[in-house]
């Protein structure tokens, strides 16, 4: 018996009729692309910015108050409240209702006429470390500026190093150029993971799997006709996404449309064979829908989506080098922000190649196995 | 990540005294690793120029007295452990993951196979029928939180300041809304595919990132924050960082346990309203 491409379209177009015939399903495939890329877009920012400060300045002379407007005055401080008390102070951070309070003591201001090291002290709500280090460092160049600035003449004359940072690929350091190309990667890996798993458990659960085993269909057949359609329905997503970025968000796509679907495709190849993989071990819906996310949840955290790799444990960094999504993160962010093309980028693309084609090779194997 | 270009006449400009300009490039596809890398280089830079005016000062035998010394004290986190700040949080998006996801295949199965019919013939009441499809996965998922808080206690020794009492209490509040809502949305969709994506899309992002889990909230543009007040998430989490890491009690979060008893009392109110026995 011999393929048939016959047999390959009818199971493709009765899974197209199957996904696209349900108008709420169809509905929900334009709306998480969409509300993904939103969210993303508009509320995922690492940038800080209004940190919100309190005022508690015991010492009120004109060298505090000077410190004080330094603080209002910077780009990233936004004065919330003025206090009076400790007990005002604790409140305030108990409740988070401000990320800092600057604590000026009594006598900075005569420290300061002096000539001694006048002490200052900032609070910090350390709950989350990530925007407590970044204060940190504000502060830090604030009070530096400060110093400088009241500082002896003589100390003004020294040479000094001026830094002159360029910022390339992301001049402005838009948190969204780096997140939306990921989006592609989290929807692309969600919808077919999701689909092509849920489909084919479905067909056992419902007991028509069994119609299928009689039928002259070849299980390559089965495989090809059930796949099919999910690779067209991902490159629609990979487009939808990709026309909101550009157009809706002005992420740059300095680099080629083509090779763009071109990895899509590619990087499918492991997200369905994953997905075969786990219609094979999955025998109700349900089960499938949590082996998918006992996949998608590491495979999302390992992949330098939102962690940077570089930041991980070392044997921890081993472990991402098996994860598909990784290699596609850094091909989506070449694409778009670098401009990259193929002649820097076919290393990951290699990899995902032989990562899918071997993913897929190894769970047609065992579909088979649970077929006959 | 970075390339640190030094010209040719750098130490000839410094002897010179003259400011030497020193550039950095940056790859800045990774906005805030590329931020705080900033920050560090500006901190090298500080103290390199602090280091030659001291060694300036030092041949003419003076010591370098800065006006003002900064004293930063961070409190509930002082060694700015992220681990601190992630776990906690984590509890409620294992939570939201395990129990909406999970009963909102439950209802929408039995639509599925036809048990559904089965069912409505019996005499159980709807109100049976929700509490009966409620109560394994809230058993499950609070197993499922005491593995999370004893990971997080003994494995990742995450400091759990307030009551575990407490904690176990606004959880199961926490977990009774969610799993209406998984109900809800079992109810409501009847196909299971239909349910996982309206579960996901429901569940899993708005509490991975609209609840301030990971991205703080005051970041946010107005129009988002305005939306985060609508995430039950958003007040669990800020419960569980304030319980775990602050030691608070309810004096502190008395609100936030509010607004998480209406999302219990509306979702399940919902889900039994919604769930006819009927055959539509």
């Amino acid at each position: 018996m011999s393929y048939s491409w016959e047999r390959i379209k009818n199971i493709l177009i009765k899974e197209f009729i199957q996904v696209l015939r349900n108008p709420r399903l169809r509905l929900l495939l334009f709306l998480p692309p969409l509300f993904q890329t939103l969210v993303f877009g508009y509320a995922v920012t690492s940038d800080v910015r209004n940190i919100s400060i309190a005022l508690y300045d015991l010492d009120n002379t004109p060298a505090s108050r000077e410190l004080v407007r330094d603080f209002t005055y910077s780009k990233y401080f936004t004065v919330k409240k003025v206090i009076y008390t400790d007990r005002e102070e604790k409140d305030l951070i108990d409740h988070a209702e401000v990320n800092a309070v600057l604590n000026i003591e009594r006598g900075f201001g005569r420290a300061l006429v002096a000539g001694r090291t006048a002490p200052v002290q900032l609070i910090i709500d350390g709950t989350d470390s990530n925007t407590a280090a970044i204060i940190l460092n504000y502060a830090g160049q604030v009070i530096e500026e400060y110093s400088m600035r009241t500082a002896p003449l003589e100390l003004k004359k020294f040479p000094q190093l001026d830094l002159r940072p360029r910022v390339w690929f992301n001049e402005n350091l838009e948190s969204r150029n780096f997140y939306i190309p990921g989006v592609i990667a989290l929807i692309v890996t969600l919808i077919t993971l999701l689909l092509s798993s849920l489909s084919i458990v479905r067909e056992k659960e419902i007991g028509t799997i069994e119609q299928l085993i009689v039928s002259p269909i070849r299980p390559a057949e089965l495989i090809l006709g059930k796949l099919l359609p999910f690779v067209l329905i991902s490159l629609f997503e990979v487009i939808l996404v990709t026309v909101v970025a550009v157009f809706w968000f002005n992420i740059p796509l300095r680099g080629s449309l083509l090779l763009l679907f071109g990895a899509t495709l590619v990087y499918v190849l492991t997200t369905l064979g994953v997905g075969l993989f786990i219609s094979t071990i999955a025998k109700t819906q349900q089960e499938a829908m949590m082996s998918v996310f006992l996949f998608i949840f590491p495979a999302m955290l390992l992949s330098g989506f939102v962690y940077p790799i570089a930041n991980m444990p070392v044997w921890v960094q081993y472990i991402t080098y098996l994860n598909p999504l990784r290699y596609f993160l850094v091909i989506l962010r070449g694409i778009f922000l670098k401009g990259t093309g193929i002649n820097i980028l076919w290393p990951p693309l290699l990899v995902l190649l032989v990562l899918g084609l071997s993913i897929l090779y190894l769970s047609s194997l065992r579909f088979k196995k649970t077929l006959g | 990540m970075m390339a640190l270009v030094i010209p040719y006449d750098f130490s000839r400009q410094l002897e010179a005294g003259k400011p030497s300009p020193v550039q950095l490039l940056v790859n800045g596809s990774d906005s805030n690793t590329a931020a705080i890398a900033l920050g560090y280089v500006s901190a090298v830079t500080q103290s390199y120029n602090r280091k030659m005016v001291e060694t300036e000062l030092a041949k003419s035998g003076r010591k370098l007295l800065l006006p003002v010394d900064l004293r930063p004290r961070v409190w509930f986190n002082p060694e700015l452990k992220s681990r601190n700040y992630i776990i906690p949080g984590l509890i409620a998006v294992i939570m939201m993951i395990i129990a909406a996801l999970l009963t909102s295949q439950t209802i929408a199965r039995e639509w599925e196979r036809g048990t559904m019919e089965q069912l409505i013939s019996t005499p159980v009441s709807v109100p049976e029928l929700i509490l009966g499809k409620l109560v394994p996965y809230f058993v499950i998922a609070l197993l499922d939180i005491s593995i999370a808080v004893a990971m997080g206690e003994f494995v990742f020794a995450v400091p759990l300041r307030g009551s575990i009492l407490l904690l176990f209490t606004i959880s199961s509040i926490f977990l009774i809304g969610v799993l209406g809502l998984g109900i809800l949305i079992s109810v409501v969709t009847k196909t299971q595919l239909l349910a996982s994506q309206l579960a996901l899309l429901a569940t899993f992002l708005p509490t991975f990132i609209l609840s301030g889990f990971i991205y703080p909230i005051a970041n946010m543009p107005v129009a988002i924050q305005l939306i985060t007040y609508l995430i039950p998430a958003r007040y669990f989490i800020s419960i569980l960082k304030s319980l775990y890491l602050k030691g608070g009690g309810i004096r502190f979060f008395w609100l936030d346990i509010i607004y998480l008893l209406l999302f219990m009392v509306l979702m399940i109110g919902l889900a039994n309203r919604k769930f006819t026995k009927r055959i539509a």
